[in-house]
């Protein structure tokens, strides 16, 4: 038996999800205010969230409890923290380019580190030693699979190359022939993919669909019954 | 001297130039010789100077000084600023009387010869006053003519060896001849230049003689812009010369002069005085009485020529007394522009083609933003959109409805990686630790919940440790309340199936990890310091790796799986990225949302990912493998029946839209 | 000359943290560690910033004079400080502030994503409305095919073995594609990346 807090908070989720469902009706002020409702409670949500697992006990609390070797070491993060704070003023933005920086920087390694460990090695290696995840696959499809799984990752990659150069002087920039072919190929498993992936996003979004319409098909009964 | 000056700082000087100036040379011969030692000045104006090499600094300086000053120096002067006209009335209006105090003053030195030839330069020494240079003494122009005398034997014989025609050559090679590091005039091992020079000094001096009422030029000779101070010339005083109690010379009439010189015509009228005021400061320094000291320590040689007597006289120091013995002022002044080069790019037609891009893309992306107006669609497309729309989720509603509550589907069908994932979990022993990141908006909460909440299940059911993290904001509290539905499910159906397991010891919710790339590099190294706190952490004052579930346990490798749940592409990716590689073993399978798994499942394929569980389906299949609670059946019947939708309106849409262009074809072929 | 200390700091930053994944020393080790606890620390308080700046568009919409004032904006207002004095004051752990997760954002996403459904539907319905080449038609067949395989109807024939491994075949199409579609990814990525060490691409100047 739910509570009657618990039925607040229901009616609440019922409210927002017709207000937001309204809108295949056409755009109108109930989606609008639900939409601008949402962004409010969203944002404030996160500051919370972040001054509470992030900024007091990353950048509060290190102030009472450190030695004082590593308190000078925090004061460099906590005034790089009030340079970011001036990005806020178009005034002084230009302060809070160092910890821009910084962060740009680590966020550069970071991502560097993982593209080459984590997907370029290794999935060049999956594509040139193809192994079927499938154990029921019949030799000769394997085969015919692994092909396709190689033929397909290079005429993508070389879709996506748009490197061009002149042979002569005042000629319009062109790919080589060869990657022309490739990229032309590349296209057919572009389309084919793309596909897959438009049929992935309209199962997610059906899915969500359905999964509304059963909360709010669950949820008018109790509704109903706490009503009366 | 002035013709020589303006064609020495003037290399590209032109063949009309040379024409006047063969003209003038004839003259040259003709008429008195004065005022000479123009020769080394003109030399010394060229811009070839710096070709002198082995030349001290200070000599550079001093050379520089004393043929700019000298440039200056009669009417040559004016003339070299007539061609300085280019570079602007300002400079010449700055420095105008300072120009004519020049212009005097060489008028006084006459034809003094101090080349910087080291012979000439001794027998200059031997001279009695050292040389018109130093002397104060205001030189007559007979006095000038007197000079001119004096020039060594081996001079004259040289002017007379040289013929004419020759020097109209050599005067013709003048860029050749003057642009050569012999030219300079401290050259020791002059040859036949030095001939040329003193053809030059006899043209040079030619307008001194010209005060006395010759012209400087044959007026049929003379180039266009010179032609138009043929008038002036005739009341010119070559030198300009200042004497006092002689009539001061103006150098060009005034009506003669532009307006831009007109109005410097005050300053020049000044000029006299400040010229006659010299030799009164000077007065108390009796000639020829240099010490001797002083002598000795003179870089004769590298002396200018005459014009440092306009200079700025020394009042302290060793050379008290001594005017424009260095000469920094009419440096400063007369240092000439120095030389512009182009900036022109040589760029190929293919850099040019690219820059033409660049500028392109730059051009719009500088443009501001056309905010199209808001489309609205016409009235019968919007009604389309609104039966579509309504009737999607009227079917899908309906559906949902009618269908029986059952927990079985008949035609599920797994995903590739479901077997795997589900054989993971099953070789999880009891009481496993399982890091479960719950990386999802609550957007996709439903379909996660879907899929994640039969696996959550299947771990209670297992009796396994959950710690929960999330570099998702909403993550943080939907991955509690999956666990918390789960739980609670489950244990509706049947509460034995979750007995004995205590949430509070068994879950434990590592909380927020900001900045998901770089704080996932973070936890996956340090996973102490990332993930400190906890959601909870803080409220009940302990550290999250001190909560009864993860008790002993210090790094990621102490966990026994790890199971990322995504709904997104680029949050799966970076899981795999960032963490995996540094799971040293550790079992990493992912639920992912139907929309990501195509772009996720090459991480399966490549064995990064050791099982995968997509979307609603997997999920829903999965719960059926393992008896999980849930109405299957309902969402089942509800998503094929809304696919069934979505495959008539494509084939319906595409067949009215081929049927369409068929029949527009067929029209326009019958109208054609 | 301004830019120089930033890029100083963004290319120090990166190899430092960089090395650590290809080479273990122990100073290096705690060195990165601080630096990417730094790291977190900024882009919460960088998020934090980008926050209050949206604040401050709401309010400047709604307060400064000569504008068309949006109404809608109050709401925001009104809903953000609300649920910020709450939130600071019962803080994320509370069970009640929590249903603002699950109560309202959830409702709302979900809500939306729903409402994408429904467009995505409609457009299946236009799709080759606009282009009819060879591209479209083969993106279209592509979109039908996979819609009849998630549909689950093809379900009974995964019994037949034959069948079956032409579906496997057919389904390696589009995996081929995303593999080439990540490794441009992360080429992309890499690239930007070294440019950024390199000091070629400065993001951070503003």
């Amino acid at each position: 038996m739910a509570s009657s807090i618990d039925l607040v908070w229901v009616f609440v989720g019922f409210l927002f999800t017709v207000l937001i469902l309204s809108y295949v009706l056409g755009d109108n002020p109930f989606f609008r205010l639900a939409s601008y409702v949402f962004v409010g409670i969203s944002s404030a949500y996160l500051v919370v969230l972040l001054i509470y697992q992030v900024i007091l006990p990353r950048l509060v609390q290190p102030f009472f409890e450190t030695s004082s070797s590593q308190l000078v070491l925090h004061l460099v993060l906590f005034v790089m923290c009030l340079l970011l704070l001036t990005k806020l003023s178009p005034r002084l933005a230009r302060f809070g380019n160092i910890p821009m920086a910084y962060l740009v920087g680590a966020g550069t390694a970071v991502v560097i580190g993982g593209a080459v460990l984590g997907t370029i090695i290794t999935q060049v290696k999956a594509t040139v030693a193809y192994r079927s995840a499938s154990a029921e696959i019949m030799p000769g499809i394997r085969v015919l699979e692994g092909l396709v799984i190689l033929l397909g990752t290079v005429v993508t990659l070389a879709y996506f190359h748009f490197g061009a150069r002149t042979k002569t002087e005042g000629e319009t920039p062109s790919r080589p022939l060869w990657l022309e072919m490739l990229s032309y190929l590349g296209r057919f498993f572009i389309a084919v993919t793309f596909g897959a992936l438009f049929v992935s996003v309209y199962v997610s979004a059906l899915t969500a669909l359905i999964e509304r319409l059963s909360f709010i098909i669950q949820s008018v009964p109790m509704l109903l019954k706490g009503l009366g | 001297m002035p013709f020589q000056e303006g064609v020495a700082v003037s290399p590209s000087a032109e063949g009309d130039e040379l024409d006047w100036l063969r003209s003038l040379r004839a003259d040259a011969g003709e008429g008195e010789i004065a005022g000479g030692g123009g020769q080394d000045e003109g030399m010394s104006f060229l811009p070839e100077q710096e070709a002198e090499e082995g030349e001290p600094d200070w000599l550079s300086r001093l050379n520089l000084g004393a043929d700019e000053t000298a440039g200056e120096q009669m009417g040559g002067g004016q003339r070299f600023e007539d061609q300085q006209l280019e570079q602007g009335e300002e400079w010449l209006q700055r420095h105008k009387p300072f120009d004519l105090d020049q212009s005097g003053l060489a008028q006084e030195e006459g034809g003094t010869v101090i080349p910087a030839d080291g012979e000439m330069t001794e027998r200059l020494e031997e001279q009695e006053n050292l040389g018109n240079w130093f002397s104060a003494e205001p030189a007559s122009q007979d006095g000038a003519a007197g000079i001119s005398h004096e020039q060594p034997d081996w001079l004259s014989n040289i002017e007379i060896e040289q013929p004419a025609a020759a020097d109209a050559e050599s005067f013709g090679d003048e860029p050749q001849l003057f642009g050569g590091a012999d030219v300079s005039g401290k050259d020791h091992h002059e040859g036949d230049w030095l001939a040329d020079v003193e053809q030059y000094d006899e043209a040079v001096e030619k307008p001194v003689v010209s005060t006395s009422g010759v012209k400087p030029f044959l007026e049929e000779d003379l180039p266009d812009w010179l032609a138009n101070y043929s008038v002036a010339d005739e009341s010119v005083s070559a030198g300009g010369v200042s004497q006092e109690g002689e009539q001061p010379s103006v150098p060009f009439e005034e009506g003669s002069f532009s307006n831009w010189l007109a109005e410097s015509s005050d300053v020049e009228e000044a000029a006299p005085e400040v010229h006659t005021e010299e030799p009164s400061e000077l007065s108390g320094i009796a000639e020829a009485q240099l010490p001797a000291w002083l002598q000795a320590m003179r870089p004769v040689e590298g002396l200018p020529a005459k014009p440092l007597e306009g200079g700025v006289v020394e009042t302290a120091g060793p050379l008290a007394g001594l005017p424009a013995v260095i000469p920094t002022d009419s440096l400063a002044a007369y240092y000439r522009k120095p030389p512009v080069y182009s900036s022109k790019l040589r760029m190929s037609q293919r850099q040019q083609q690219q820059v033409e891009l660049l500028e392109k893309m730059l051009e719009e992306g500088a443009k501001p933003l056309e905010v199209a107006p808001k489309k609205r669609y016409p009235y019968s497309q919007r009604i389309i959109r609104l039966i579509v729309g309504l009737g999607l989720i009227l079917v899908v509603a309906l559906i949902y409805l009618i269908t029986p509550p059952g927990m079985l589907v008949g035609s599920l069908s797994p995903g590739e990686g479901m077997e795997n994932f589900s054989a993971v979990v099953e070789s999880l022993p009891a009481d496993a630790l399982v890091l479960v990141a719950m990386d999802f908006d609550p957007g996709l909460g439903g379909e996660m919940g879907l899929a994640a909440i039969p696996v959550l299940q299947r771990l209670i059911e297992k009796k396994a440790r959950v710690a929960l993290v999330s570099s998702s904001a909403g993550g943080v509290i939907m991955g509690e309340d999956l666990v918390r539905r789960a739980y609670e499910e489950l244990g509706a159906l049947d509460a034995e199936r979750v007995g004995g397991y205590d949430l509070e010891k068994k879950v434990v919710n590592l909380g927020y990890l900001a900045g998901q790339t770089v704080s996932l590099q973070e936890f996956v190294t340090h996973p102490m310091r990332a993930a400190r706190f906890g959601l909870y952490g803080l409220r009940d004052q302990k550290q999250v790796w001190d909560y009864p579930a993860l008790q002993g346990h210090l790094s990621l490798t102490d966990f026994q799986a790890v199971i990322v749940v995504v709904d997104n592409m680029e949050a799966g990716r970076v899981w795999v990225e960032q963490v995996q590689p540094k799971m040293q073993g550790v079992p990493f399978l992912m639920v992912s949302s139907a929309q990501a798994a195509p772009l996720l499942l090459p991480y399966y394929e490549s064995a990064q990912v050791q099982g995968m569980l997509v979307g609603m389906r997997d999920g829903l299949f999965y719960g059926q493998k393992w008896l999980m609670p849930g109405n299957r059946a309902g969402f089942w019947g509800a998503f094929q029946s809304g696919m069934l939708i979505t495959i008539v309106l494509l084939l319906l849409g595409a067949i009215v839209q081929l049927a369409g262009a068929l029949f527009t074809r067929n029209k326009t072929r019958q109208e054609g | 000359m301004r830019g120089i200390p930033a890029t100083f700091v963004a290319v120090l930053t990166a190899v430092m943290i960089l090395l650590g994944y290809f080479v273990s020393l122990p100073a290096l080790e705690s060195a990165r560690t601080l630096l990417l606890g730094w790291a977190v620390t900024l882009v919460s308080v960088a998020a934090i910033v980008g926050v209050f700046n949206l604040v401050a568009v709401h309010w400047r919409k709604l307060f400064i004079p000569g504008r068309e004032r949006d109404v809608y904006s109050a709401f925001f207002l009104l809903a953000f400080f609300v649920t910020l004095v709450v939130g600071l004051w019962l803080s994320p752990s509370d069970a009640q502030y929590q249903h603002i997760v699950t109560s309202i954002q959830a409702p709302v996403e979900i809500s939306l994503m729903a409402v994408v459904a429904v467009s995505l539907a409609y457009g299946v319905l236009r799709m080759l409305q606009r282009r009819r080449d060879l591209m479209t038609i083969l993106f279209v067949l592509s979109v039908l095919f996979f819609l009849i395989l998630e549909s689950g109807i093809l379900a009974p024939l995964a019994y037949n073995p034959l069948l079956k491994q032409i579906l496997h075949l057919v389904n390696r199409i589009p995996l081929a594609g995303a593999r080439g579609i990540l490794l441009g990814i992360a080429l992309g990525s890499l690239t930007t990346g070294l440019r950024v060490l390199f000091g070629s691409d400065r993001p951070y100047r503003g």
